[in-house]
């Protein structure tokens, strides 16, 4: 079962899976809402554990610009 | 605010117009037009031909591009890089919208599935199947018009009748009334020292496993697999001279593109629209700001080739050259500005036996250093086992 749905208010709880050590990961605690990328099933199904997220206006650089993340960097808020 | 399968006037004739068009493109694909002339293939398959394309696919690894190298492996000849066959596959074509409805798309990405190896000699045909058109507006009725459309499916086949390869496009058309809303503009990535020293590493350290037979017996699941890396790109790199092709029809012609009013993704011309000014652009989207901001997106982005060749560029490069890639299936799920670097990443998810082939499934994201994931693929690669010696080799006797 999806963790995530539409609407869903996540917080962006760790970095992604083998993030560079060369790199500060700015995102951490940034929040946003979860959306559908693309509502086509058949295509996306096997790719579901990526979340599309609407960043919140506050977040420094990507304020209402969509990112994507690992589901299990995510949590719920 | 559009409701699933109500449409307007204008609507209806877009669709009517649509489902015309895509009547013709079924059936045996002729040679494509829309690509400059070294591009298409002759049906005829040559040694030269499959490393001609496999220095644009993946120049490095010497096992698509040296026929000596190759003629050395379990293969006995050259065989096609996967990505060979995109020569020979239909032409796309978008949606035809009309004045009064803007039409923009995501360019979801590809699903290929490949049944035997492409060797000089072979002669390859391929055959479209009938697009589709699925209207997947939200059942809310508070959305746009999308619809889920399928823009390229075809089965690749050899002088042998055997089809050798399949493949599906899929994009996702929105349409808008009025202009599209724009994604908020993100400043140019500025890198670290430290950052361009690691990018430089994973170039330096790219590994090929070549001859080093793989094998199923070894391979555990959840291991990551090496990464690689491409960037920080720019407009003429690797990938985006895979950018707009020049179709062989534009090159002689003494004629300039005339301006119509833009309904779609410009091509030859963009307008401001605050100051009704209109500029000229190539390649839109992918080489202008102003023109990807005409049609929603935050700045020029990457094109599909960036990020695809390197991602099964990372497959490849574990497998080694006994190894076959079965699947190939890629999302392209942001658009990534140019200027950025992408990080490769893979893991091993499943390994299995299926009619008697060893499989592995490797699933691979792309990393880019603002912090979000770009693209993602899974790669399904037939190994080879440790009691496979020199598989389909037979000794055959007559003296």
């Amino acid at each position: 079962m999806a963790k995530f749905k539409d609407g869903d208010k996540v917080k962006v709880n760790a970095a992604p899976v083998n993030w560079p050590a060369c790199t500060e990961f700015t995102l951490l605690s940034a929040t946003g809402t979860v959306e559908t990328w693309v509502d086509w099933p058949e295509v996306m199904d096997p790719y579901s554990e990526y979340i599309y997220v609407k960043m919140d206006k506050g977040t420094k650089s990507y304020g209402g610009v969509h990112l994507i993340f690992h589901e299990h960097t995510l949590k719920k808020i | 605010m559009a409701v699933r399968g109500v449409y307007s006037k204008i609507e209806k004739k877009i669709l009517a117009d649509w489902n015309k068009e895509a009547d013709t493109r079924v059936g045996w694909c002729k040679p494509r037009n829309d690509m400059p002339v070294f591009m298409v293939s002759d049906p005829e398959v040559t040694a030269e031909a499959l490393t001609r394309a496999a220095s644009e696919n993946d120049p490095w690894n010497p096992f698509w591009n040296l026929k000596s190298y190759a003629s050395a492996t379990r293969w006995g000849s050259l065989i096609g890089h996967p990505f060979f066959i995109e020569r020979f596959s239909p032409m796309t074509s978008m949606v035809q919208t009309k004045p009064g409805l803007f039409l923009t798309f995501y360019y979801i990405g590809y699903d290929y599935e490949y049944y035997q190896p492409i060797r000089p000699g072979d002669t390859i045909r391929a055959w479209a199947y009938r697009p589709t058109l699925e209207d997947s507006t939200d059942l809310s009725g508070k959305g746009l018009r999308k619809f889920r459309y399928v823009d390229g499916h075809a089965d690749f086949i050899n002088q042998r009748d055997e089809i050798i390869a399949s493949y599906k496009l899929y994009c996702e058309v929105q349409m808008h009334e009025g202009a599209p809303p724009v994604e908020p503009y993100m400043e140019e990535y500025g890198y670290k020292v430290k950052e361009l020293e690691h990018l430089a590493g994973l170039y330096d350290n790219e590994k090929i496993q070549g001859d080093k037979i793989r094998y199923w017996d070894d391979v555990k699941v959840g291991n990551d697999i090496d990464p690689v890396t491409t960037g920080p790109t720019t407009f003429t790199g690797y990938g985006m001279l895979g950018g707009p092709p020049t179709p062989p029809g534009q090159i002689p012609r003494r004629i300039m593109p005339r301006y119509e009013e833009q309904w779609t993704i410009p091509n030859n011309y963009f307008k401001d629209r605050n100051t009704g000014l209109i500029y000229r652009t190539h390649g839109a989207r992918h080489f202008n700001d102003r023109a990807a901001q005409f049609e929603g997106g935050s700045r020029a982005w990457h094109f599909n080739t960036v990020p695809r060749l390197p991602m099964l560029r990372a497959v490849t490069n574990w497998m080694g050259d006994d190894a076959f890639i079965s699947k190939y299936g890629w999302r392209h799920t942001w658009r990534t500005p140019i200027g950025d670097a992408l990080i490769i990443n893979g893991k091993i998810e499943k390994k299995y036996v299926e009619d008697s082939d060893h499989l592995v499934d490797i699933k691979c994201w792309c990393l880019d250093l603002r912090g979000t994931i770009t693209d993602v693929s899974r790669s399904t690669v037939k190994l080879l086992t440790k009691a496979d010696k020199y598989p389909n080799v037979k000794k055959v006797i007559k003296r």
